[in-house]
C-alpha cells in the first residue's frame, strides 16, 4: 500500500518531534504542567476512592450475628454442631424461645402480660460471635448466605448498615471522580487541540512546500500526531508522579490516624498499573485532540 | 505530457482566469508562456498541478486525466512534476541540503539514497560548495537554484517554473534559464512562465503566448 507510512519515517518523524520539544523547553514546559495538573485531579479521586474502598473492605462490623431457627422442632442439635465447626466463630449463645419472649416483654415494657399468650410466637436462636479478623463485610456476607442455607435456620441477621452506607459514599465518590475525569478528559483535549492550531499556524510555510513537492496528508499530519501524543504522555508521567507525591506525603498522617484507631492501614501507592492507564489515557487524549484540528487545519493550506 | 483541451478557469469571485485554452506538450519539449502581467499564467500553472481545479475543459499530465483528480492521490501527481516559483518557496530554518532532501523525504526516500541523489542534484545545479549554509546567506540567484534542485531531485518528467528569474538581474536570469534549457536537453518537457520576451529569442525556443486568458496565435 502506498499510502502507509513505513516504520523508518516513524522514527524520524519521532525524534524530529522530540527535538522540536526540546527546542522549546519553555513552551513544552508550560503545556506539560498544565496539561499534567488537570490529569492529576481525576487520578486522585482514583487514588482516594481506591485506598477507601480498600479501607471499606477492611472496616469491622459489630462481630455478632443471629441465626433464627424455625418455630416447630428446630434441629438445634444439628445447627450447634455445624456452628461448632465453624473456624470463623468464636463464641455461641443460644436463646431459647421463651427467653426471647423474656426479652421482647422487657424491652416492650409489657411486664408479665406478654405471657397470657397462647403460644410463644418466637423463635429460637443462636447469637454467635466472629473471631476480630473475620468481620470484614464480604467474608460476613458470605457467612451468613451459607448460614441461611442450613436446614432449620430461617434467617440470619447482622448490623451492616453502617458498613454499606460507607460503600454507598465511596460508591458517590466514584461517580463524582468519573464525571471530574471526563471533564478534564474534555479540557486535556482542547488544550492539546489549541497547541496543535498554533503549531500548524506557525508551520504553514512548512506544510505549503511539502504539500507542492508531493507530501501526502498523513505525511503532513504524522508530526502533529507525534507532538500531541508525546506532550499527552509527558503531561500522564508528570500528573502520575504528581498524585504519587502527594500520596506519599499524607501517608505518614493517616498512618498515624489508623493506629490511634488501632488500625494497620496506609495509603497505598498507585503503582505500576495505574501508570500504564494513566499513559494510555494521557496519550491517547493528546493523540485525539492533535487529529481533532489537525485535519482541519491542514486542508486548509494550499499552495499558492 | 502535459495536455490542456479548451480548458477554462473562472474564479470564484468571478474573474475569467482562463478561456478555452487549448495546447499540447510533446514530451522533452520546452517552450515558454508569455505574457502581461493577469495573462492567466500562474493560473495554468496552477491547473496542472492540481493547486486549482479546472471550470471546463480536459487536462492531462502524462497520460492521466486529472481533470477532477481525487483529493488524496494529488500528492502523487505533483510528484511527477518539479515546480519552480518565483519566490522559491524555501525553508529558512533548514539547510540547503535539508531544503532538496525534504523532496525525497516526503516520497519515503531511504536516507541512504537520498544523500547520493541530493549530492548529484546540487552538483548539477552548480551549488557543490553550499550544502551546510541556510538559504538566508545565500544570493537571490543562488536561492532559486537550491528551488530548482529541489524540484528535480525527484527526477521528475515534467518541469514547471513561474516567472523563475523574477527577482534577478539580466545575467543571472540568462544563466537560469539556459540551466533550465540543459535539462530539456537531458530529456525533461520545460514549461517556463515568463514575462522577459527576450529569452525565447535568446535560446530559440517556442512560446505559447497568453492575452487575457485566450491563447494568442
Ligand atoms: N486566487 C485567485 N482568486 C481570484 N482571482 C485570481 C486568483 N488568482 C488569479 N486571479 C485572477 O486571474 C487572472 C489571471 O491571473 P494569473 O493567472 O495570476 O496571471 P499571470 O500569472 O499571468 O499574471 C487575473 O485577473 C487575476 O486577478
Ligand atoms: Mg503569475
Amino acid at each position: 500500500m502506498r499510502f502507509l507510512i513505513p516504520l523508518r519515517q516513524h522514527r524520524e518523524v519521532l525524534a524530529e518531534v522530540l527535538a522540536r520539544l526540546a527546542g522549546s523547553p519553555a513552551a513544552t514546559a508550560m503545556t506539560v504542567l498544565v496539561l499534567a495538573a488537570a490529569l492529576a485531579l481525576p487520578a486522585a479521586f482514583w487514588v482516594i476512592t481506591d485506598n477507601l474502598e480498600r479501607l471499606g473492605q477492611r472496616l469491622e462490623a459489630p462481630g455478632t450475628m443471629t441465626l433464627f431457627l424455625e418455630r416447630d422442632d428446630p434441629p438445634q442439635e444439628a445447627v450447634k454442631s455445624r456452628l461448632d465447626r465453624q473456624r470463623d466463630v468464636t463464641g455461641i449463645t443460644y436463646v431459647s424461645p421463651e427467653e426471647a419472649l423474656e426479652e421482647a416483654s422487657r424491652l416492650l415494657g409489657l411486664g408479665e402480660s406478654l405471657e397470657g399468650l397462647p403460644e410463644n410466637p418466637l423463635p429460637g436462636s443462636f447469637e454467635i460471635t466472629l473471631a476480630p479478623d473475620r468481620r470484614q463485610p464480604a467474608r460476613m456476607a458470605a457467612l451468613a448466605e451459607t448460614m441461611e442455607g442450613w436446614p432449620g435456620v430461617t434467617q440470619v441477621q447482622y448490623d451492616r448498615r453502617w458498613v454499606e452506607r460507607f460503600q454507598a459514599a465511596v460508591g458517590v465518590l466514584r461517580q463524582v471522580g468519573v464525571v471530574v475525569g471526563a471533564l478534564v478528559g474534555a479540557v486535556v483535549v482542547l488544550v492539546i487541540a489549541n497547541t496543535i492550531r498554533l503549531a500548524v499556524a506557525g508551520r504553514r510555510r512548512e506544510i505549503e512546500v511539502i504539500k507542492m513537492i508531493g507530501g501526502t496528508d498523513a505525511f503532513v499530519r504524522l508530526p502533529f500526531l507525534y507532538m500531541g501524543l508525546i506532550q499527552g504522555l509527558l503531561a500522564a508521567l508528570v500528573a502520575t508522579g504528581l498524585v504519587a507525591a502527594g500520596v506519599t506525603f499524607l501517608s505518614s498522617g493517616v498512618a498515624e490516624l489508623a493506629a490511634q484507631y488501632g488500625a494497620g492501614f496506609g495509603l497505598r501507592d498507585p503503582g505500576f498499573d495505574y501508570l500504564g492507564v494513566m499513559l494510555a489515557i494521557g496519550g491517547g487524549l493528546g493523540w485525539l485532540g492533535s487529529r481533532l484540528v489537525v485535519g482541519r487545519h491542514l486542508r486548509a493550506v494550499e499552495p499558492e | 505530457m502535459l495536455e490542456l483541451d479548451r480548458v477554462s478557469k473562472r474564479y470564484p469571485q468571478g474573474q475569467t482566469a482562463l478561456q478555452a485554452v487549448s495546447l499540447e506538450l510533446t514530451p522533452r519539449s520546452m517552450h515558454f508562456l508569455t505574457g502581461h502581467s493577469g495573462a492567466g499564467k500562474s493560473t495554468l500553472l496552477k491547473l496542472a498541478t492540481a493547486i486549482e481545479r479546472p471550470s471546463g475543459g480536459r487536462i492531462r499530465v502524462g497520460g492521466d486525466d486529472i481533470t477532477r483528480i481525487p483529493r488524496r492521490r494529488i500528492p502523487f501527481l505533483r510528484r511527477t512534476i518539479g515546480t519552480v516559483f518565483q519566490d522559491h518557496k524555501l525553508l529558512f530554518d533548514r539547510t540547503v541540503y535539508e531544503n532538496v532532501a525534504l523532496a525525497l523525504q516526503v516520497c519515503n526516500f531511504p536516507r541512504a539514497k537520498i544523500h547520493g541523489r541530493v549530492q548529484a542534484v546540487l552538483g548539477r545545479v552548480g551549488l557543490d560548495g553550499h550544502r551546510h549554509k541556510y538559504p538566508i546567506t545565500l544570493s537571490g540567484g543562488e536561492q532559486q537554484r537550491v528551488a530548482i534542485a529541489r524540484a528535480l531531485v525527484n527526477k521528475p518528467d515534467l518541469l514547471l517554473a513561474d516567472e523563475p528569474t523574477g527577482n534577478v538581474d539580466k545575467e543571472l536570469a540568462d544563466e537560469l534559464m539556459d540551466l533550465f534549457h540543459e535539462f530539456q536537453q537531458f530529456g525533461m518537457t520545460v514549461l517556463v512562465a515568463t514575462h522577459d520576451l527576450t529569452q525565447p529569442q535568446r535560446l530559440g525556443l517556442p512560446q505559447i503566448q497568453l492575452h487575457r486568458g485566450q491563447v494568442a496565435s
